[in-house]
Order: C-alpha cells, then structure tokens, then sequence
C-alpha cells in the first residue's frame, strides 16, 4: 500500500488494523477503565499510527506495533493534567462498578492493579487481559522475552498473585 | 496461583466491555477530518505568522494594554453558594469561608462563570457555573504549579467543583494568590459527549487560606508490627481530616491495595476518604536498599460533622495500633489549638544557622521530659520560639528503635521543625536526626543538642539547617511526652 498519500488510503488503512482493532480496544479499556476513554485513546491511537504508517516496516507484525501505540497513547491519557479532573466525573460510576462487585478481594485486586506503575500495569494487562504470548508481551514493550517474564513476575508480586512459574526457571 | 487462576481474578477485577462495532466507522471518520494545523505542512506559514504575533504581543502587549488577564477580588454581590456545592466539599454550614467571585467568560455560545474559591493546607477548591462543561484547570500559587490530583465534581446542577488535593502555599502577605489556567472543557453528558471543548482562560484569585488544627500530637513514633511508623501530620482544616505518615520498613508496593491508616469513629466505622496516595521518601534516583523500604502515606477524610473522638487506625505488618484523635465541630475551628505563649518561658542557648538564623535565649518548651510511648521510654523535648514575627516549634525526641531512654546520657533523636500558625504547628519544615544529651531530667531538665536537619519537600531538599547549643525546661501538666 503506498502509504498515508492518497485519499481513500484511510480505508484500505483501516482494514489492515481492523483485525487489531478488538484487542487493541481492550487493551486501553484495561489500562484506562472507562469505556468511553478507551474509544477516545484507540481512536487518537489510530490517527498517530496512521500518520506515522511510514514508518512501519512491511512485513513487520502489524499487532505489536498498532498496541504499542495504543498503549503509549493510554498513557498520555493518563499523564495529561486533566486526566484526573476527568476521572473525577466518573468516580462515582466507578465506586457503583467497585460496590457491584460482590468479592472484596476482586475490589481491592482492581485497586491494587491501578495503583502499579504504567509498565507494570501494561505487562498484566497484555499477558493476562489480552492473552499475549511473553513474545509477543516482549515485543510491544520493545524488550526480550525474558525481560517481558521478570517485570510481569515483579507485577504480580506487587498484587501479591505468586505465580508458579518464576523467571529464572 | 497458576497461569489461568491470575487470568480469571484478573480478568473479574478488570471487568469485561464488549468492543464497540461502530469503532472502525468513528475512526475511519476521524482519519478523514482535516489535521489539525501544526501537523500540516502548508499551515506552517500560517503558525509562523501566529507565532510572530504572539511574539509582539508579549513583547510590547503590557505597553499597549492594561493587564488582561482577569484579577479577581471578592466579589460582594456574589450569591451565597448552593448548600450542594458546599457539601461536595465538606463544607455545609461553613460558606462564609468560601471567597465569593464573579469572573464569567464566554466560549463560542457556551458562558462559564467562576463563582468562588476556598483554600485550605489541605486543598484548593473553584466553584464553577455555566453550560461550557466541565472545566479542565491547572492552578500555580507563587512557587510554581501545585501538583498534586484533582477531581470534578457536580454540586447544584449547572454548578462544577474542581477539587485540587492539596492547599497553596502563602504569599509573603498570608494569603494565597493563584494564578488559575483553564484550557479546555468536558461538554456536559449527553449527545455529543466525549469531544473536549477547547479553551484559553486565564485569571487571578487572591484567597485566605483557612486554618487547620492539631488533632494529635506529631511527630509521634510507633512501632506496627515490623514497620516504624512516624505520624507527620494529623490536622483538621474546615473540609477535611488529614494525615502524614512515614513507614520505615516498607516500600509504597508493600502497603497493600487499601492503605494501612484509617479514620474510623467511636464505633469503628471508617470515615469517607477524599483521597490518598503513597510514594518513596526520596526522589527514585536517590532510591537505596535502606529508602527503598521506606515510603509517604498522605490521606484525608471528609471532617465529620460532629465533635467526638475518632481513631486514626492503622494496620499492617500483622498489627493494628490506635490512636484517639479529638476533632471539633467544622465551625468551632477558630481559637481551639494551644497558643505558643499558653507554656511557661524558659532560658535556652541554642543556635540555628544555614537556612534560619537565629539566637534563641528564650523559648516557651511544650514537650519536657521522659515518658513512654507504645514503642518504649523516650525523652522529647520541644519548644516554640520566635524569629522576628513568627513562631517556630522545635522538637527532638530519642530514638526508642536505636536505644531506650533510660536516665541522663546522650541518645540518638529525631529532630523536627515547623512553622506555627494561628491554631498550631501545623506545616513540617526540616528534619533529621541529632544527638540529644540530657544532664538532668529532674526539674528543671537540662542537656545540650546538635542537629543537622533537612528541608522537606516544601521548602527543597537542599535546604539545611543545623542547631547546636543547650536547652532547659520543666516538666508540667500541660507539657508532653508523660
């Protein structure tokens, strides 16, 4: 496809990603809880990937690439100042989804799972929420396999979820 | 836990949305609006042209135009606020604090209408009206922007509350000046929503900053189970309860999903909490195996409406220490907290230098003598003193987790220093540790001190202070540790 020049690209553009599309909406609904932030994030997500498709190498995976900018995009989300005085609206909505949620263990493991660090937050998020491999967790982050294990085992420690599986093993 | 056990508690915590069909057509939609103009070749010229403007303006802008940026003073025909802006604060019955304004702006055929303010150390809060949204703002005070979480919340409908966690800072005068930015608006809900409404808004409040009260004594020290905990702060200002908290022993991962301090009444029941936030005692590239497990646990709780005793609880590390808190009516907050001149005055000869200089030769003593704590026998002496119009609280107290206090001997302590208000030391300036020798703890207690203290992050960690010299004071009834 010669890239991002002609109208009606958009299109053809599109239906390269669509098969993404699912995981990638899932992808910022874990990161940013809301559902209509994650719309927002995949939407701007997908102008930046395709104002940037230059830059993808053919032959490349497509999936990888399009969820790191997602990701990067969520969390722009979440680092803009007035990320917070937007989430403030929803608290509300929120609290009523927390108090829904007949297991106060669920409540406090999605709390927990809030308060972890962006990159931690996004290793569980996209081994155990989008069902990635640990490759392909590895090569979203832009890092080997091993490194993807070792920091999604760091983020399980601090939700205190003890895999069987260590990362040295 | 297994692979699919940590999927399924996961995947309850994270909760299922099911994919919106209609994504590919929105963003497909989006593809094809127009870019925005930075991201447009041929609109170059046109941001050189803006810029080169811009530029001008602020070059010869304050020659040609009387400052245009909104300067806000209390407005007296300001209607009193709805009773339910103020209870989204916590501040029914109490609207004679908040500084009525009436700054309006309009936006395309949108008009936005600021409608007061309120500021105490513990937040900072803009009461808005209009039909614009919600409005996204970023507040500086004199020293810079204050970062700290903010929410929006709806009181009376039409009406926006931007509730900033955290209180500005003084100007030299004592009130606060902020300098207000609002760019941009969340569009009320309905159809349509989800777009930001842009904005360019600039305007200036000088505001009072309300007075909190001690409802414990602080620094105090404790052990719970493994940890050290050190509660910094525990005040009332008019809208909430706050406290400060250091846990040596472990770091902010170790503290669990629900922080270990709650605000809890006399029958055991948590009070609301407004917000909290954990985080390392050092900037994360100073981080060492000792800071590493080390963090500071701020919380704060809507003020109860009724005056009793409450309990700040905490919990962890397999154990659960209370302590009794007295907190007042809202309205009763003026004049309640101990004056520095309520203590006897007494002969000192210390000297502070680096970033406070002083010669202290009389001071007025609140804490004297040995006593003991859930952690052990301790010896605490603290005074408050005065440098030219402000009074100051000095405080050091042996360290119980190096050595017992056990009679006259030089021990190692923590020293602390705050500034004193108008209803008590409330804002923590420096600390760090010392060497407190005590020559006599029989009336009148003597001994000598040296102490290198540390700017907290209010005032900068490069900031030092060191106090040397002698102290004297005497144990009373009013005077703690015992």
């Amino acid at each position: 496809m010669e890239r991002n020049t002609a109208a009606g690209d958009e299109r053809e553009f599109l239906q390269l990603v669509e098969p993404v599309l699912p995981l990638a909406h899932r992808l910022a609904v874990g990161l940013l809880r809301s559902p209509s932030d994650a719309d927002d994030a995949v939407q701007s997500a997908l102008l930046s990937a395709w104002r940037n498709f230059g830059r993808f190498r053919p032959g490349s995976d497509l999936k990888p690439w399009l969820l790191t900018i997602v990701a990067n995009e969520c969390r722009r989300q979440r680092r803009s100042p007035w990320w917070s005085v937007i989430k403030g609206q929803g608290e509300s909505a929120e609290r009523s989804f927390e108090s829904g949620m007949t297991d106060p263990a669920v409540a406090d493991l999605r709390r927990a799972l809030y308060r972890l660090p962006h990159d931690q937050r996004l290793v569980v998020i996209l081994r155990y929420y989008l069902d990635l491999t640990f490759d392909e967790v590895g090569q979203t982050l832009g890092i080997s396999t091993k490194a993807a294990k070792s920091r999604t085992y760091r983020a399980l420690e601090r939700l205190r979820l003890s895999p069987e599986v260590r990362p040295d093993e | 836990m297994n692979d699919a056990e940590i999927r399924e508690r996961l995947r309850a915590a994270v909760g299922e949305q099911s994919y919106p069909a209609d994504l590919s057509a929105r963003a497909e939609t989006r593809l094809k609006q127009p870019p925005d103009p930075e991201q447009h070749p041929r609109a170059l010229g046109l941001v050189a042209a803006i810029l080169a403007i811009a530029i001008v303006a602020v070059l010869f802008g304050p020659r040609l135009l009387a400052n245009r940026n909104t300067v806000a003073s209390p407005s007296p025909a300001a209607a009193q606020l709805p009773d339910a802006d103020l209870a989204v604060v916590g501040l029914t019955g109490q609207g004679d604090l908040v500084t009525p304004l009436q700054i309006t702006k309009q936006f395309g055929n949108s008009q936005m209408t600021v409608i007061g303010a309120y500021a105490d150390p513990a937040r900072t809060v803009l009461f808005f009206r209009g039909n614009a949204g919600s409005p996204m703002v970023s507040i500086n005070d004199d020293y810079g922007f204050i970062n700290a979480s903010s929410s929006g919340n709806g009181g009376a409908p039409g009406d926006y509350v931007v509730i900033l966690d955290a209180g500005p800072r003084p100007g030299a005068d004592g009130t606060a000046h902020l300098k207000v930015s609002v760019t941009g608006f969340m569009p009320p809900a309905g159809p349509g929503s989800g777009s930001l409404g842009q904005a360019s808004w600039t305007f200036s409040v000088q505001l009072p900053l309300q007075q909190s009260i001690l409802i414990a004594a602080v620094p105090q020290r404790f052990l719970l189970g493994a940890w050290t905990v050190t509660l910094e702060v525990a005040d009332a200002t008019p809208s909430v309860v706050r406290a400060q908290v250091l846990i040596d022993g472990a770091g902010p991962g170790d503290l669990g999903a629900n922080y270990p301090v709650t605000l809890v009444d006399s029958a055991g029941k948590p009070l609301q909490q407004t917000s909290a936030s954990a985080g390392v005692t050092v900037p994360k590239g100073q981080l060492n195996s000792s800071s590493y497990k080390s963090s500071r646990l701020y919380a704060a709780w809507k003020r109860p409406a009724a005056a009793g005793t409450y309990q700040l609880r905490f919990e962890g590390s397999g154990a659960v220490v209370k302590i009794p808190v007295n907190i007042p009516a809202p309205n009763a907050n003026a004049g309640t907290g101990p004056s520095p001149t309520d203590f006897p005055a007494a002969d000192e000869s210390l000297t502070l230098s680096g970033s406070l200089t002083a010669n202290i030769t009389t001071a007025r003593p609140s804490s004297c003598g040995f006593g003991s704590g859930p952690n052990g026998a301790l010896f605490d002496f603290g005074t408050y003193f005065q440098v030219g119009d402000t009074w100051y609280l000095i405080d050091f107290f042996t360290d119980t987790s190096v050595k017992q206090y056990s009679g006259p001997g030089t021990y190692e302590a923590i020293g602390s220093l705050y500034s004193v208000g108008s209803n008590g030391p409330t804002n923590l300036l420096f600390k760090g540790t010392a060497q407190l020798t005590v020559t006599s703890d029989r009336r009148p207690d003597a001994g000598s001190v040296s102490a290198t203290l540390n700017g907290v992050e209010v005032i900068g960690s490069q900031s030092r202070l060191t106090v040397s010299g002698g102290w004297t004071c005497t144990p009373g009834p009013s005077l703690g540790p015992g």
